[in-house]
């Protein structure tokens, strides 16, 4: 009893740790060094109204996840895009007095984080009973999602949203109950991949309208240059161009902006992130000192036609590639088209061959006495080769193959040898008995065992569950299968052929059968998909529980006292059915594409 | 239907003269001493099935070969059926059954013979793999309620 409730204790504190070690999710990405040189966009000013986050845990709020996530965004922004400020919370709160240019470019960040997770629950299971946390093998896989949604803010325009979803895998093999690890990093990844693609669609959409822009420019001011009239005095360029969409421009008046509060990256820049040397605070090049007429047929500024912005909508899942040695949930992709042999060999799956072999045992119980007892019992051991159609599994999960199979089984089942004690009762004689054959008078072995030869044979039909566990990466895969299975219905065939020297004496009968049988098996295998090679090892046991002869078969029982008769005898006993059991094994190589 | 029974008479009858003259021969010899008493009755044997298998064949035979004895039984033996026998000497005892349902018949012998003296009554009780012999109160011919198979093999 003592142990029982120490054991009961340690389940219950199990399953209460196991959920605590919860993954973060609001893991902040490695804002990555600059590989090419960003969008000039120096006229432009964003402002990151609001970043939101939902579906935080616990342990995101503890370590302050959203504001850590907010400074890697901008991060990422100012990678992409060399802008003229980028401002945070700037969203009319009270006591902000900070003032946007009207045309600034306003964002609204809205970040949902989710998790998904498989397990295969047989081996978890395990590591709660009989194991009580030790077992270390629980795999775990599943994907971290990010599904960013970035509304886009020109001026009093709203552009069309830009949205992303990116979903990273990740696994843990070992030990997934104390361990947060790998899925704070698929996490991370699909940060990165979120803000890297904000940031290029963001600076994408925004450059395009500044080339436009400028080009615009670019054309009044050749036009003005053909006959220009003078500009009133005081007049910036800025006024004649009415307004073109970008506050912070240059123009022959100004005087580039030098001053640290108006800095670009003012905003950007706190302690503890490296400061980035400044940009060109030049005038945009080329740009002549007369004001430009927009032209007639085109509004200068930004363009509201759809066909001149880069698609806002249409969100695309980003499924990222699984990274190391991993459980595989998904198959791979090919590289390059399959050959004429593949697609050929592949419509197959693939072939393997192999050496083969088993055993079977069959089982007889009769009740003597009050007591059963196994009466009856016989094994039969076969051995060879076989070439079959394999293709290993290539992801991990639960399937449901039907069952299809016959079995023919030869097997011999034979009683067991007991001596029989001689009993004297006081007052009598008891004499043993001399056994012969009646036809020559020749001695015969009375405790030979009664024995029968079986031919057992059965056509079936079921349904299996089976769970796939594939781990690896994309050129070497690891992988094994547990499978159990139950035969729903059967056509049953028995044959019983009784020694009697040279007279063939026997019997036979037909039946069905409905959830007798069933199977469990497994097996283990490496697939190397670089060079279409598999190898692998498996092993299967099926069960019968009765299979019925077609007339009682007798045997006899243990050696027992007869308090009647005072004498030791072993009951005759007659069995009508067999328990059947075949365990298969196979080793095999072979090739799939 | 009783089988042994003129026999039996017949070897009485032969007993009585035998005993008669002997009589005589020691009166007239001996002027003195009673003369013996008469020999008793052949003993009276019940052959009992106490097996878990039917006897399909019993033979009884003064030695211990028993290939070319008879049957002494018409119809096999049933569990817990019997019959009896009457005949002295030193006898052996084959009963015939099968070693299971459908197999092999084999033969079991007594391992060493039975010894029957006149005047007696005994039970022979055939078990699986033994045979018991008892001591049990003299039946009558007449008073037997079973058949009588064959009569001892010496008088």
């Amino acid at each position: 009893m003592a142990r029982l409730c120490t054991k009961i204790a340690l389940l219950w504190s199990l399953a209460s740790v196991a959920p605590a070690c919860t993954a973060q999710r609001m893991v902040a990405p490695v804002v990555p060094p600059i590989s090419e040189l960003p969008a000039n966009l120096e006229e432009v000013t964003l402002a990151i109204r609001t970043f939101e986050v939902t579906n935080q845990t616990a342990a995101d709020v503890e370590a302050d996840g959203r504001r850590l996530l907010e400074r890697a965004f901008v991060g990422y922004l100012a990678q992409a895009g060399t802008f003229g400020l980028i401002s945070r919370r700037h969203d009319g709160l009270a006591g902000d007095t900070r003032i946007l240019p009207a045309d600034a470019v306003k964002l609204d960040v809205m970040i949902s984080v989710a998790e998904d997770e498989n397990r295969t629950y047989v081996f978890d299971g395990l590591f709660f009973y009989p194991f009580l946390g030790t077992l270390p093998f629980t795999p775990v896989w599943g994907t971290a999602t990010v599904d960013a949604r970035m509304r886009v803010t020109i001026g009093e325009e709203e552009e069309p949203p830009i949205e992303v979803q990116v979903a990273a895998p990740f696994s843990i093999i070992l030990y997934s109950y104390y361990r947060t690890g790998p899925i704070e990093d698929a996490f991370q990844r699909a940060h990165d991949a979120v803000f890297r693609e904000l940031s290029s669609r963001l600076v994408a959409r925004v450059s395009s309208r500044t080339a436009r822009r400028r080009q615009a420019l670019a054309e009044a001011e050749r036009l003005a240059a053909l006959d220009p009239p003078p500009p009133p005095a005081g007049t910036s360029t800025l006024a004649a161009l009415g307004g073109l969409g970008f506050g912070a421009l240059y123009d022959e008046g100004m005087a580039p902006s030098t001053s640290t509060t108006t800095s670009p990256f003012a905003s950007a820049r706190e302690a503890g992130e490296p400061a980035r040397s400044e940009p060109r605070a030049t005038p945009i090049e080329a740009r002549p000192a007369r004001p430009l007429s927009p032209a007639p047929s085109e509004q200068l500024g930004f363009s509201t036609s759809s066909s001149n912005l880069r698609a806002g909508g249409g969100r695309e899942l980003v499924l990222l590639e699984p990274e190391g040695f991993n459980v595989i949930d998904r198959p791979f992709v090919r590289r390059r088209p399959p050959g004429l042999l593949e697609r050929y060999v592949g419509a197959l799956g693939g072939v393997e061959g192999g050496m083969t072999g088993g055993v079977a045992s069959v089982e007889s119980r009769a009740t003597s006495r009050g007591l059963t007892q196994t009466v009856g019992t016989g094994n039969a051991v076969s051995r060879g080769y076989r070439v079959a159609l394999y293709k290993p599994p290539d992801r991990t999960g639960f399937f449901f193959p039907p069952i299809v199979g016959f079995l023919s089984q030869r097997i011999e089942i034979a009683g067991f040898r007991e001596d029989v004690p001689l009993f004297v009762p006081s007052g009598s004689s008891t004499i043993p008995a001399v056994v012969t054959d009646p036809d020559t008078g020749a001695p015969v072995d009375l405790d030979e065992p009664i024995a029968y030869n079986l031919e057992l044979e059965s056509g079936y039909v079921g349904q299996a569950i089976g769970l796939n566990l594939v781990l690896g990466t994309e050129d070497v895969q690891l992988f094994s299968t547990l499978r159990a299975g139950i035969n729903v219905f059967e056509v049953r065939r028995s044959y019983v052929e009784i020694f009697q020297g040279d007279v063939d004496v026997h019997t036979e009968g037909m039946s069905v059968a409905f959830f007798q049988s069933g199977s469990v098996g497994g097996q283990l295998g490496l697939a190397i998909p670089a060079i279409h090679t598999v190898i692998r090892g498996s092993v299967q046991l099926e069960m019968f529980a009765e299979f019925d002869f077609p007339d009682p078969l007798e045997f006899q029982a243990k050696v027992a006292f007869n308090q009647e008769k005072q004498v030791f005898e072993r009951e005759r006993v007659k069995v009508d059915a067999a328990a059947l059991r075949t365990l298969d094994w196979h080793l095999s190589i072979g090739a799939f594409f | 239907m009783i089988l042994g029974s003129d026999h039996v008479s017949g070897r009485v009858g032969g007993v009585r003269l035998a005993l008669a003259l002997t009589a005589s021969l020691l009166g007239a010899c001996a002027a003195d001493g009673p003369p013996p008493d008469p020999p008793g009755p052949l003993p009276s044997v019940i052959i009992e099935n106490q097996s878990q298998y039917t006897l399909l064949e019993l033979r009884i035979h003064d030695e211990a070969d028993y290939l070319e004895s008879p049957n002494m039984i018409a119809d096999p033996l049933a569990l817990d059926d019997h019959v009896f026998f009457y005949g002295a000497g030193n006898v052996w005892v084959t009963v015939f059954r099968e070693k299971y349902a459908m197999g092999p018949i084999l033969a079991f012998t007594t391992a060493s013979p039975i010894s029957l003296y006149r005047g007696k009554g005994y039970r022979l009780i055939v078990f699986d793999e033994s045979f018991r012999l008892l001591s049990e109160p003299y039946v009558e011919p007449e008073a037997a309620d079973a058949p009588i198979v064959g009569g001892g093999p010496s008088t």
